[in-house]
């Protein structure tokens, strides 16, 4: 009875803590969603007509799914940020490995290593990191989430990657309905110098309708962002697979004008296109498609070169 | 022709040489001294029964001329275990009649009484039951001793008295006859103290017999100074309690003339001496278990004398404003005198009439307020300066007078900035929560009073990052053993200021073994109710 009482009192005198301050740069170098969410102007556009502007509804729509996907990502690599390190070295940091609740085959483990910037000596540090699975039962860590990041200034500045492999996800045996349709999700992203860029390639799978989608996100300092949108898919009724690109950009007091081109394929040959334009209250102020009439004002248009260029 | 007479005399002084008891014993004494804390179903158990009975029984086998195996201690025993032990010892009182001595059988009893019967446990002895027993018993005196609650029953039907003095000539000693002493009277509880740890007329009888209540100054307590002495002192003692005061009774039916002398001083061979030049007053002689041994009245150039048993006490006089205390090595086979000289002024506080076992009312605990501030010695890269404010409770006499078990709450916090290595500059909001036990020791004075100790704390540190989101809150918690010193300053009344400083020991075992350290520094408030 004596021995665990000393011992629990040894146990309270050492002291119960959860993170040191190392393990605050370690978790600074992942990837925040809040640096990389896309952020639109708060109001949307406003129909000449009643109905809503469709470019800004896309825009919107494509602003979302990004987000979504972004997130989902950063998922699980958000939840090291609830538990202090199992196991801590002068430049590494590993998370678990813990029971994956999800499929109980498997077990996951996060692991974060540090590196002096390699290339350049006076660089900041390279941070690499994975998220990894294995069987219970016997088997090999396999990263499912792999990501590296740079940095160029304090821990918050510099230049990231993060991949999700699906393929490699599926390859272990693990159900995934929800990803039936992608390969891998890539992002790339850098926080300083600004503007904040931040990439988003996702590549379908044989099943999937699409080969390729990206997104991509601008987002300047003084808060002047732009969207654009990439999809490699059969959009047009035909053989033909058609390439669809749109451009969304917007000035801080959120005048902006968008352009959506679908290419190739099954399209005319001259390609269609569309144009919106919308003033600081999201107010449509013209309208130009390759098929119809013009509408609106073309000279409230902003000026593309008043405008982020785009990612 | 001479010589016959002078063969007779040689004889007769040889005989009356080898044959002599002590200075004026010439009775066989047999003494049960009983003694039962519990009363039985209905009663509240008593606390000193059991020591009251060992304090007389001691005390005759010591001076009352008892041999020890003639003395009998029977300590929460039922009536049947009562009286078998009376009837074994009025056996062998009749056994020493029967071959010629003269025998006296004392019976003495401490405990509950109710309806006029002792009780004893669950059971239950009449006092009439008792009282004839004691007169059946085959001795030439007999001696009854009640101190219970509404014992005065046992004399009540003889038209007990109260005052003292049943005028008995001093002589031979040829009294025959029962003679019942009871603690109060018929309608009054009989009450025990905490602060002399017994009861009160037991405590009085008890100092009486070791001398203070030789009025004669022959050296020998009898039957009626001893009563005379303890009617008195404990009629003054009650006087201001909350039961009232409670008044003794005795009862006799003694033929012959003659007292009884209850306690011969020179059976001890050691003794205090109270010289006349010592001052007028009430001493208190406490024994080192904390027990008050004896209550000792002294006039002003009057000498007192108390044969205490060989061993070191604490002396106490008690005067309006303070108190005098001292020790006082009583040695063995010899006179010790006290001297004044060797006490020395104590705010009560200090009374030495404390010890283990159950205490009077203890002092109320004092509460404090304190504003400090805590910093790291090491460890400040990790954690930063705080200021804190704490609520404080300390319990006096927990571990002794003189010591206070203190119970400590604080919080604290602040803004600061993180500077660390690759993170740059990282504000935070930092918070505290400390609580702690101590035990000091405090040296009483005027005007200040100085205390140190040890402390063992807990303790639960936050960091909040509230301007860079991803960045989880730290916490860190442990225990941290200490020291205290400070002092206190008295103002008035009960409120005090208090100075203190602590300094800490922290062990820090999350990425890296440290052994940190941390100092407060505090000023607060005390009130004492």
């Amino acid at each position: 009875m004596r021995a665990p009482l000393v011992l629990c009192g040894l146990v309270l005198l050492a002291g119960c803590g959860n993170w040191s301050n190392e393990d605050l740069v370690f978790l600074a170098a992942l990837p925040d969603r809040t640096q990389l969410e896309s952020k639109l102007p708060p109001s949307g556009g406003q129909a000449l007509s009643p109905e809503p502007s469709q470019v800004w509804t896309f825009t919107r729509d494509a602003s979302r799914e990004f987000n979504g996907t972004l997130f989902d990502l950063l998922d699980l690599l958000e939840r090291v940020r609830t538990l202090p390190p199992t196991t801590r070295e002068p430049d590494r940091r590993v998370w678990g490995p813990w029971r994956d609740r999800a499929d109980r085959r498997f077990e996951i483990r996060v692991v974060i290593a540090r590196r002096e910037g390699a290339a350049d000596p006076a660089a900041g540090a390279v941070y690499a990191y994975a998220a990894e699975l294995r069987r219970v039962d016997g088997g090999t860590w396999t990263p499912v989430i792999e990501g590296d990041y740079s940095v160029t200034g304090t821990i918050r500045e510099g230049v990231g990657h993060v991949l999700f492999d699906v393929d490699a996800y599926r390859g272990l045996g693990r159900a995934a309905p929800e990803l039936v349709t992608l390969s891998r999700i890539e992002v790339s992203y850098q926080t300083a110098p600004p503007p904040i860029v931040v990439d988003l390639r996702v590549v379908g799978s044989p099943v999937a309708t699409f080969d390729e989608l990206r997104y991509a996100y601008l987002e300047a300092p003084d808060g002047a962002g732009a969207m654009r949108f990439h999809a490699t898919s059969d959009v047009v009724p035909g053989p033909g697979i058609e390439a669809l690109d749109a451009l969304s950009a917007w000035r801080p007091d959120g005048t902006g004008r968008a352009e959506v081109s679908v290419t190739g394929g099954d399209a005319p040959a001259a390609g269609a296109a569309w144009q919106e334009c919308w003033d600081p209250d999201g107010v449509l102020t013209f309208v130009a498609q390759s098929w119809g009439v013009p509408d609106g004002d073309a000279a409230a248009c902003p000026s593309w070169d008043g405008l982020p260029a785009g990612p | 022709m001479a010589r016959p007479l002078s063969r007779l005399l040689a004889l007769a002084l040889a005989l009356v040489w080898a044959g002599a008891p002590a200075r004026g014993e010439t009775v066989r004494r047999f003494a049960l001294f009983a003694g039962n804390d519990d009363g039985g179903a209905g009663t509240r158990p008593l606390y000193y029964a059991g020591e009251d009975a060992r304090k007389m029984h001691a005390l005759l086998v010591r001076l009352g001329g008892v041999r020890p195996e003639d003395a009998r201690l029977l300590l929460d025993g039922d009536a049947a275990a009562f009286l078998a032990a009376f009837d074994a010892l009025a056996r062998r009182a009749a056994e020493a009649r029967a071959r010629g001595e003269r025998t006296a059988l004392l019976v003495y009893y401490s405990g509950h009484a109710e309806g006029g019967a002792l009780c004893l446990g669950e059971s239950r002895l009449p006092l009439t039951a008792l009282e004839a027993r004691l007169k059946a018993a085959p001795a030439d005196v007999r001696i009854g001793v009640v101190d219970s609650c509404r014992s005065g029953l046992a004399t009540r039907l003889k038209g007990a008295r109260r005052a003292p003095a049943f005028a008995l000539e001093d002589g031979a000693v040829r009294a025959r006859g029962t003679v019942v002493l009871t603690s109060s009277s018929a309608n009054e509880d009989s009450q025990e103290s905490d602060h002399i740890r017994g009861s009160y007329f037991t405590h009085h009888l008890v100092s009486g017999l070791l001398g203070d209540a030789d009025r004669s100054g022959d050296g020998r307590v009898t039957l009626s100074e001893a009563y005379a002495y303890a009617y008195e002192r404990t009629v003054a003692s009650t006087a201001s309690t909350s039961a009232g005061p409670q008044h003794p009774t005795f009862d006799y039916d003694l033929a012959g003339n003659g007292d009884v002398v209850l306690t011969d001083l020179s059976r001890g061979r050691q003794r205090l001496e109270l010289p006349a030049s010592a001052p007028g007053g009430t001493y208190f002689l406490v024994d080192d278990q904390g027990r008050v041994v004896a209550e000792v009245r002294k006039g002003p150039g009057e000498a007192r004398t108390v044969a205490l048993a060989p061993g070191r006490y604490r002396v106490k006089r008690r005067l309006d404003d303070r108190l005098r205390i001292g020790e006082v090595n009583v040695r063995k086979g010899g006179a010790t005198v006290l001297d004044e000289g060797r006490l020395s002024d104590a705010p009560f506080a200090d009374d030495p009439v404390k010890g283990p076992g159950r205490e009077g009312p203890r002092p109320p605990p004092a509460f404090l307020l304190t504003g400090g501030v805590q910093g790291f010695v090491r460890g400040a890269d990790l954690f930063p300066a705080t200021p804190l404010v704490g609520v404080e409770t300390e319990l006096p006499g927990v571990f002794g007078q003189r010591w206070l078990l203190g119970i400590d709450l604080a919080f604290g916090g602040s803004s600061q900035t993180l500077a660390v290595d690759g993170l740059g500059p990282l504000p935070y909001r930092y918070a505290e929560l400390g609580v702690g036990v101590s035990v000091l020791h405090l040296w009483r004075g005027r005007l200040l009073s100085p205390f140190a100790g040890a402390r063992v704390g807990f303790v639960l540190m936050q960091r909040r990052f509230e301007a860079m989101r991803g960045l989880p809150d730290q916490f860190f918690s442990t225990l941290t053993p200490g020291l205290v010193v400070g002092t206190r300053l008295h103002l008035t009344g009960g409120l005090s200021l208090t100075v203190r400083g602590r300094l800490h020991y922290l062990a820090y075992r999350i990425d890296e073994d440290r052994s940190l350290a941390w100092t407060e520094a505090a000023l607060g408030v005390v009130y004492e109710p």
